[in-house]
């Protein structure tokens, strides 16, 4: 891979930035917490390491390193842990315990791509131009995706249902 | 509920955050490094033990190999030297003792035909 070998500080404002949204990503297939927070981790000591080069826009190759280290990580069947028993990766303000297990839910019901636009757009800050780099599509495959994404998690989240019952309380 | 509003909701959440990144260890030293360092040690002690041994041998003759042995050593092993060893000569045969007798006595008693024997220095005075 063509690339630019960063200094130390760099990679670690990338993970100050980036390793919220990467682990809620890695923890979106279905791996606990601790371990999505090894994963990311691993990938970002490979890069301080001078393992990887990265691109301009980086965001693109830490979203795809953790994506493989996680799918082969999931493929050795190791620490898999169903969504209700595992720890929560998404926080709401309120708390509110419910609504963050019925969003890891619908976000591991989503497929690859729309989790990944919407983890990027929602969750990282990116706009929409930034997640069409990163993910090397154009922008309105992007922005096409992360509107299914969004009517899907209306349907498998209940949001309407959710909202309104709490302004019925 | 339109799309804006969904997302400021699903902005109430916040990913979860994971422990900073720790430091790095520090790099174990190459081991090609350790390699060549070990090499010039010991290519520097070689030579400095091969001059030293060049030197040796230029400024010393070489020792014999083997040491030379003492008169005493060459001596035949049959001649007697003790009172024990006279008597079983005089017992086995008696026409060496004279012989024996006579060896020995050029070792034991003092001389008396040289110029400076005892002899020669009592008839001075």
């Amino acid at each position: 891979m063509t690339g630019k070998q960063l200094e130390e500080s760099e990679i670690r404002s990338l993970y100050e930035r980036h390793a919220g949204a990467l682990t809620a990503y890695a923890c979106s297939f279905r791996l606990d917490f601790s371990l999505a927070q090894d994963m990311v981790q691993q990938v970002f000591f490979k890069i301080l390491k001078g393992g990887a080069s990265l691109p301009d826009n980086p965001a693109g190759y830490l979203y795809r390193a953790v994506r493989n280290t996680c799918l082969n990580r999931r493929r050795d069947g190791s620490r898999e842990v169903p969504l209700e028993r595992g720890t929560t990766w998404l926080l709401h303000r309120t708390p509110d315990h419910e609504a963050e297990i019925a969003l890891q839910s619908a976000l591991t019901n989503l497929s690859d791509e729309q989790r990944e636009v919407v983890i990027m757009h929602i969750w990282d800050g990116m706009t929409l131009d930034e997640v069409a780099s990163a993910t090397s599509t154009s922008l309105n495959t992007a922005a096409s995706r992360y509107r299914y994404a969004l009517d899907h998690l209306r349907k498998f989240f209940g949001v309407e249902k959710r909202i309104e019952g709490k302004g019925e309380q | 509920m339109d799309d804006k509003q969904f997302e400021s909701y699903l902005r109430e959440f916040e990913p979860r955050q994971p422990h900073p990144l720790p430091e790095l260890a520090p790099p174990a030293p190459d081991w090609r490094r350790r390699l060549l360092a070990a090499a010039v040690v010991i290519l520097a002690g070689t030579t400095a033990v091969w001059f030293a041994a060049r030197r040796t041998n230029h400024v010393q003759p070489r020792m014999p190999s083997v040491i030379a042995p003492s008169p005493l050593a060459m001596a035949p092993p049959t001649r007697p030297r003790t009172i024990l060893q006279f008597t079983r000569l005089a017992q086995q045969d008696p026409r060496q003792l004279d012989a024996a007798l006579d060896a020995a006595s050029r070792k034991l008693l003092p001389e008396f035909t040289g110029k400076n024997s005892t002899l020669a220095t009592l008839a001075k005075e």
